[in-house]
């Protein structure tokens, strides 16, 4: 027993050390990821006056390149797809941690979708997945399961098989992510039946997911103990405007922040030209939209 | 008692609630060998014996069977012009029901044939039939072979722990690695079959056919490998079977305690192999039926066995069923083109079959097979994972050159330097460890 004890412990001793090369290669990995605005952040160069937080709609409606243009801030957009309140407040945590606080963050709103609980938008573990090699990500992938907890002692359990790749990672199809972390989108996306104008989505306010409405409020008061002004933006879209959804968040926001609506029944917002899809705005729809912005931040300087 | 309580704690971790259920199963037949002992009369052994095998395979009929029944009737009497109401019950399926079952079943059938002296030592017993790294998906033990093991005391046997460890190695890598890997792929095309061409549907059979024998085969040796830490000896479950000549030698080597459960409890009661052409066709149609039944509560699972009957029954009728009985090629490196083409031949005949395992229903097996057939078949598959064709390739070479072994890495290896040796055991575990990343999949038997 004595013998075997021995040896599977210089075993186990020893494969701990050879793991430990993994770490490097989970790093070079994590160098050949096309989107590496996450990196940036933890790596403390996200020092930007004005940061554009949300899901997909963030990332494609608002110009960060323009918005810097036309109100002399340093702008950066942190939109990524499909991901949810939770994840925005765990981006703007890291960003608060590694940086200097932004003066401004201007949140996209995902009308309906929100606070759904069957909605698409969740916390999305993707981005964070070639950073694991850093004990706070890695961290998080653990308390959210994606991750086991025997990561926290062996690299190897943090790798994924696609990390061995050894060329550089091209961006999908329609994601170029410009300098400035926005990511625009080119006409119209030739799928899309737009028969369905004006057709909403259902939303009932009393199935609203209990952790996404905490995570706003804690995103709120994040902001709030930062001094960061949160711009609360409700972008055009193709589907009619839910009121459902509008009343209750205007609730919750309480008078805290600003409220910017550019969804109405004007037509000017109803153009399909400036749209790419029912939800997305194409570069023409996203320039008039980042106008907008800047002309309000413009007109609402605060020192 | 330390292991009845470590059983039963990893047993009641799943559903504490059925632990009342394998508790009573063993204390049942703990009862039933002591009174068959005691039994004067052959009558009086009879009606325990029978009083045994209608109360466990009562419990697995009820817990496994009950709704595929009552929903068949129901669908039969809808073809013929009735409707009647169904009442159905949400039952949940006790994990490894149906391996504990039959482990506990062999007892009482061995100690009433007095194969076997039935015990008075009831913490063995429950150890027996409770015993962990084997109650949730086999092999099934034979009560003659693990139950003397629980008797007498166990010495720390190096050689056998080292194996053990090198069983438990090999098959966490044919789970994780293989099976779930191969599970990927195999779960797309299946879902989306009507989307894919021909090729590539039978990309996505072969598959499956490496998956459910990583899955399966892995979970038996890490059963084993666990075991053998312990100093315990369990029966081997897999020899290789996709390197089989034929469909009958296939039977041998796959899930070997079902097989042998199933040839000395049923086959033989029914006269095996003697008697009429009648009597042996009907006894090898039983056994294959009954074993995909035993699978499963699906008529997927009775196609599938019916599938294996046909394939076996032209080996009966020419007597070329006892043919293959050693290892292939067991004096040489590579096998002759003859034992390739009838193991090729062999495996494409399972590859088929296993469609009927994996699908959801027989009408969807059946499109999937014309499928196959009839969309495109010799063309390039859409999905060909080149990182996974390679790992299958060099996982069957390794197969291959352990096939005359009781596991893979027995030998493999063993004779080289230390440092060699143990690098490739870590290059094996680093796999282990970054595939165990991708979407883990629940091990195929624990449904069973």
């Amino acid at each position: 027993m004595k013998k075997f004890l021995i040896r599977f412990s210089l075993i186990c001793a020893l494969f701990f050390v050879v793991d430990k090369a993994a770490y490097f290669l989970l790093q070079a990995a994590a160098k050949k990821e096309y989107d590496r605005r996450l990196e940036l952040i933890l790596d403390g160069r996200m020092e930007k006056d004005v940061i554009i937080m949300g899901s997909s709609r963030a990332a494609h409606d608002i110009l960060a390149g323009q918005l810097e243009e036309e109100t002399g801030l340093e702008s950066y957009n942190l939109g990524y797809r499909g991901t949810d309140v939770s994840f925005h407040l765990f981006l703007l945590e890291k960003l608060i941690k590694h940086n200097e606080p932004p003066k401004k963050l201007i949140y996209v709103v995902d009308n309906p979708f929100m606070f759904s609980k069957d909605s698409v938008l969740r916390f999305n573990e993707k981005p964070l997945l070639p950073l694991a090699y850093k004990s706070e990500i890695n961290d998080v992938l653990i308390d959210r399961e994606v991750n086991s907890p025997v990561s926290k002692l062996l690299y190897l359990a943090r790798i994924r098989k696609n990390q061995f790749l050894v060329s550089q990672q091209e961006a999908p199809e329609n994601y170029f992510i410009d300098s400035t972390g926005s990511h625009v989108y080119m006409g119209n996306s030739g799928t899309v039946d737009w028969k369905l104008d004006g057709q909403g989505h259902r939303y009932e306010p009393s199935r609203a997911s209990q952790e996404k409405l905490e995570a706003l409020e804690e995103l709120m008061k994040l902001s709030q103990q930062n001094d960061i002004t949160v711009y609360f933006v409700l972008p055009p879209n193709y589907f009619s405007f839910n009121t459902l959804f509008y009343d209750q968040f205007v609730e919750i926001v309480n008078g805290r922040f600003p409220i910017l609506v550019y969804h109405k029944d004007d037509p000017s917002y109803r153009d399909k030209a400036y749209f790419y899809d029912q939800s997305h705005l194409n570069k023409k729809g996203a320039t008039l939209l980042t106008r907008e912005i800047s002309n309000y931040l413009n007109a609402n300087k605060t020192p | 008692m330390l292991l009845v309580v470590a059983s039963y704690f990893f047993y009641g971790w799943w559903d504490w609630r059925f632990l009342f259920l394998i508790l009573f199963s063993s204390l049942l037949d703990f009862t039933i060998g002591l009174q068959m002992a005691k039994a004067k009369k052959s009558s009086q052994r009879k009606l325990l014996l029978w009083t045994s095998i209608a109360v466990n395979l009562g419990f697995l009929g009820v817990f496994k069977y009950y709704n595929f029944f009552v929903e068949s009737f129901v669908e039969a009497f809808t073809l013929m012009g009735s409707s009647i109401r169904p009442s159905s019950l949400d039952i949940i399926l006790p994990v490894g029901i149906s391996f504990y079952t039959f482990q506990t079943l062999s007892y009482t059938i061995d100690v009433y044939r007095r194969k076997l002296e039935p015990t008075g030592d009831i913490v063995s017993f429950f150890a027996f039939v409770s015993f962990f790294p084997q109650l949730v998906a086999g092999p099934i033990e034979r009560a003659t072979n693990l139950l003397p093991q629980f008797y007498t005391s166990r010495n720390f046997n190096y050689s056998l722990a080292v194996d053990g460890c090198r069983q438990i190695l090999w098959g966490l890598f044919k789970k994780v690695v293989i099976a779930d890997q191969c599970a990927h792929y195999a779960n797309d095309i299946f879902n989306n079959s009507d989307s894919y061409s021909g090729s590539t549907l039978f990309m996505g059979a072969l598959f499956f056919t490496f998956q459910i024998y990583g899955d399966f085969s892995g979970y038996s040796d890490i059963a084993i490998g666990t075991s053998r830490l312990f100093g315990f000896d369990l029966k081997k479950n897999f020899a290789t079977p996709y390197f089989s000549r034929n469909i009958a030698e296939f039977w041998r080597r796959w899930h070997i305690s079902l097989s042998t459960w199933f040839r000395d409890y049923v086959y033989i009661p029914l006269g095996g192999s003697k008697g009429s052409l009648w009597m042996k066709l009907r006894n090898v149609f039983i056994i294959f039926l009954v074993s995909g039944l035993w699978h499963g509560a699906n008529w997927t699972f009775v196609i599938w066995g019916l599938l294996n009957a046909l394939y076996f029954v032209p080996l009966m009728l020419v007597k070329r069923n006892r043919s293959y009985l050693g290892v292939v090629a067991v004096n040489s490196r590579f096998p002759t083109l003859r034992e390739l083409t009838s193991m090729s031949l062999t495996f494409l005949l399972t590859v088929f079959a296993w469609i009927f395992f994996r699908a959801d229903s027989v009408l969807g097996a059946l499109r999937f097979i014309q499928g196959i057939f009839t969309r495109n078949l010799m063309h390039l598959p859409e999905v060909r994972p080149s990182y996974l064709i390679a790992l299958l390739f060099v996982f069957v070479l390794l197969e291959w050159s352990g096939r005359r072994e009781d596991h893979t890495l027995e030998r493999l290896w063993v004779a080289k330097p230390r440092g060699l040796r143990w690098a490739f055991y870590m290059v094996l575990a680093a796999m282990i460890l970054v595939f165990s990343n991708e979407e883990p999949q629940p091990f195929i038997y624990f449904q069973f």
